[in-house]
Order: C-alpha cells, then structure tokens, then sequence
C-alpha cells in the first residue's frame, strides 16, 4: 500500500461527498499544503516577502474598478547649505511621491477528472495538485516579475543618454562583466551600489549552469576555502560575496551566465496577497474540475534596486561617465 | 465612440469613467463554459473596451520548457480574420499598469463565432441601424460598422437584433449577434 493512500482515500471522501462543507474542507486543506510549497518555490516570493492584506486597504479609484493600494516612497531632501550670518535659508516646500499597487488573478488551466480515476492514483494527490497547479501559478508569478525587472533595467551596456535605468539612477541596470573569475564577480556586485541611489545588496538570482562555471573556479579565484567547500559539497546556502543566492532552474527567466541582483524589499516594492494560493473543486456525479488560483499584487517599482550581470563579452563600468 | 461623461464644467478635470467604453454580452455567454480567450494589444494600441480586434501575430514563450502561444492583437480585422470582441481596452489597466506593477496585461476577447448577443459602444455612430442589418468592420479599425448592400463584398462580422439602445448610464449601445461571415472571393 502506497504511503499517500490514506491521505489520498481522505481526500477523495470529501470531494465525492455531496456535502458541499466537504469539499471546501478538501479546498481548504489542500490550499493550506500549497500555501507553504509557494513559499518554498517561488523566485518572486524569495526576493520580495509576501504581505498579506485585506480588501479593507483598497483605494477606490475614479476611472477604473481594478482594487489598487496607495504606498509611500522616501521623499527626497532638498539638501543643507552653509549659510552666513544674519540670513536665513530658502524654502523648500514638502511633497511626498507615492505609487499605486495594482492587483491581478492569477490561475491555473481547469482540470477534469473522473473520481474512478483518481482513486487509482498512488502518488500524492496533493502533490499531484502542486505539479498541475502551484507550479504553473508560480511560474506566472515569476514571469510577471521578470517582465517587470527587465523592462526598468534598460538596454545592455546601454550609451543612450535616454535608457530608463540610465536616465533614472545615473547608472547602468544591465552590463557586461566578462568571463567568470573574481573580479567579475566583484564587478557584477557593484551594480546596485552605482546607482545614484547607492542601494545595498541583498540577494542575487542565478542558474543552476552559473553554480556549475562556481565550481570551476580555482582556489585563488575563489579568494580562500570556499572553494573546497564548493568542491566537496556542490552548491550549498552560503551567502555569495554577501548576497543571499537563490539559485533557480528556470532558464528561461535567468538564462545562463546571467545574474540578477536586488537591493533589501524595503526599497523594492511591495508584493501584496489578497487570496493566496487557493483550490476550487466542483464535483457534477463523478465528474471532478479543479482549477487553482490566486490574486495578488507584485509592484518591482525602484529600479535602482536591481541590476544584471552577463558573464561574457568584455567587462564595463556601471557608469558610462567613468569610461576611460 | 460613445462618452457620456462629457464635462459641463469647461476647463475641469473630468475623469473617463469604466461604463464610458464597453462591450456587455447580454446574452450566450456563461462564465467559464463560453468560448473566450486573451490576447496581448500591439504596442502603441488606444482601442477601447467594446471593439472589434483581430489576432496580428501568435509570439510563444517558454513555461517549464515547453512553449506556450500567445496572441497578439490589432484593432479591426481584415476580410478574412476572426473578429474579436474586446471586453478590455489596450489602455485599461488590466493591459496596462502603472510603471513596476507585474500583472498580466492582457485583455479578455470574445471571438465572434462565439453564439453571443452583445452591446458596445464602439459603433460608427453616423449610421442607422435597422433589425437585420449586416455589421462589418475593416483592418485598423476598432468600430463596428454597418456592411454595404452586397454583404459578401466585405466580413460580416455580427446582424443587428435591438439596434442602438440606451444604457442605464445614457450610453448609446449598438445591440447585436456576433457571427463571422468571411468575405466571398470571387476571383
């Protein structure tokens, strides 16, 4: 007997009873597993901690029924000057920028199947729901969040006075480093820092195939026994020259030799759940149609706070004004 | 295009509100069972909620390494293009968002083919429209218009079941059946 049997035979007692309190049990307990699986898989969740909100903090807005929520960002200072005596200084009247969060749905395809069927099932059901579901919806996720970055990071190596992240933070969003070796990777570091903003540093996103090229460095590369360690044990969690590293197999959003960089969530955005992760089972006779779904809002709304590295071609400088 | 919100105040600020622009299925469509999709707005489209859109290229991206299609569509449709109704404008916010925001931008379309009766203020509004009547549109063109006579020179695209009606807002509603009638060749 499988060790996911009784879990699954519980489970489907309660979405083939014609008490609808059970099926939203099923939904509930299910919802509750994929609740900390996304907590586990998520690249956006891991950069940015998710806050839970009520609808009650909506903003209602004029021109749009879309549920928005108003934050604040950090006013800017008007600066000190060296006064003489006997004057005052100017005035510099106060004025706050703020931005909206903006919130969606995200959902799953619908599933179909016959309870028969899924009763036959010795593989977890629950974690069958994670496959189908969670990890699609975490995917959307993901794909949201580096549709958002990328579009603030402006061009590669970009020398248009008019690139987005150029013109906004003094700086590059997106450059070059050259070949792996330690001083790339110092290079690559300094992104956030460059800015205008100068931003600490606080995780990084790369690949699996990045880790790889990691371990293909030498001792001196390294700069002292982490190499060993690397060598011995593969990737482990420590931190990557102060960076959190979250390492991902989604090549697609990080392709390889690529690495994205954030600044602490604080001078990020805000990644709002209204409804987490949640599952909807309709029973009609035997015929089940589960779908998952979420509604969420993510706003990646400083783009000083997060940058990219390509470790190829030649390296250059985050700051176009300090090329020689 | 229908705006009722004109501003009396000359010179004030008057914001759009949603009913200004919309397409309302008032009948055939039945959540999650109707045939309905979702497609991305060209960059630079401004057609609203209610127009007629077509599909101008399918782009993919990757999902766990498989590719996944996506459609991408222009306002108005050609002779031979699946019309499609939209329920959401290029411009509204579930296709667009402030700066940062990462939702999905992309709007809800219903195809014509669809079996739906629907109202929208997105109509040539210098015509008059009769029960029966043909409805057509053209490439690059968001409004739905009234066909000429010979009604397979041209994509029939819906026929007129109430005509124009009003909204509870004082909208002007041009009401109809949605079909795709691609135009005869005849050469």
């Amino acid at each position: 007997m499988s060790k996911h049997t009784l879990e699954n035979a519980r489970l489907l007692e309660m979405l083939q009873s014609d008490d609808p309190s059970r099926h939203k049990e099923a939904a509930e307990g299910t919802s509750e597993y994929l609740h900390l699986r996304a907590h586990e898989n998520g690249i956006a969740r891991a950069v940015m901690e998710p806050e839970t909100i009520t609808p009650s903090e909506f903003t209602q807005q004029v021109d749009t029924d879309k549920p928005c929520v108003v934050r604040n960002m950090e006013p800017s200072s008007a600066g000190a000057v060296n006064l003489s005596l006997g004057i005052g200084p100017n005035d510099a009247y106060i004025g706050a920028p703020k931005y909206r969060v903006m919130f969606d749905r995200i959902a799953s395809k619908r599933y179909t199947a016959d309870v028969a069927q899924l009763s036959t099932y010795t593989y977890s059901l629950k974690e069958l729901f994670n496959e189908l579901i969670l990890k699609d919806m975490l995917y959307r996720e993901d794909v949201n969040m580096f549709s958002s970055v990328e579009s603030g990071l402006g061009s590669r190596n970009a020398t248009d006075a008019d690139d987005i992240h150029l013109k906004q933070t003094g700086a590059r969003g997106w450059i070059t480093v050259g070949s792996y070796s330690r001083q790339a990777m110092a290079l690559a570091r300094n992104g956030i820092g460059e800015t205008d903003n100068a931003l600490p540093v606080e995780t990084c996103v790369i690949n699996h195939s990045f880790v790889s090229n990691i371990l293909g460095m030498d001792h001196d590369a390294l700069g002292g026994p982490g190499a060993e360690d690397l060598f011995k044990n593969g990737w482990t969690k420590m931190p990557l020259m102060g960076m959190q590293a979250i390492v991902t197999i989604k090549r697609d959003l990080v392709p390889n030799d690529s690495i994205f960089m954030f600044a602490p969530q604080d001078y990020i955005g805000d990644f709002l759940i209204v409804t987490d992760a949640t599952m909807s089972f309709k029973k009609e006779d035997y015929m089940l149609k589960f779908f998952g779904y979420e509604y969420l809002g993510q706003c990646w709304k400083n783009i000083a706070a997060f940058a990219r590295a390509d470790f190829t071609g030649t390296a250059e400088d985050w700051r176009p004004d300090l090329e020689s | 295009m229908a705006t009722t919100s004109a501003s009396w105040d000359q010179g004030a600020f008057d914001p759009s509100q949603t009913y200004d622009n919309l397409l309302q299925p008032v009948s055939g469509y039945i959540m999650n069972q109707s045939l309905e999709t979702t497609g991305k707005p060209v960059a630079g489209a401004d057609w609203k909620a209610g127009s007629v859109v077509s599909i101008q290229e399918i782009t993919t991206h990757t999902v766990r390494g498989r590719t996944v299609a996506d459609i991408v569509v222009k306002a108005g449709c050609a002779d031979d293009e699946m019309p499609l109704f939209a329920r959401g404008g290029a411009e509204d916010f579930d296709t667009k968002a402030d700066a940062g925001n990462a939702i999905g931008r992309v709007a809800s379309l219903l195809p014509a083919t669809g079996g739906f009766e629907i109202q929208t203020t997105e109509y040539d509004q210098t015509e008059t429209y009769d029960a029966n009547d043909f409805l057509t549109a053209s490439d690059g063109d968001a409004e739905v218009k009234k066909s000429p006579a010979n009604y397979n020179d041209n994509i029939i695209i819906g026929q007129v079941s109430k005509g124009v009606v009003e909204g509870q807002y004082g909208q002007s509603l041009l009401q109809f059946w949605t079909m795709n009638i691609p135009k005869v060749q005849t050469s």
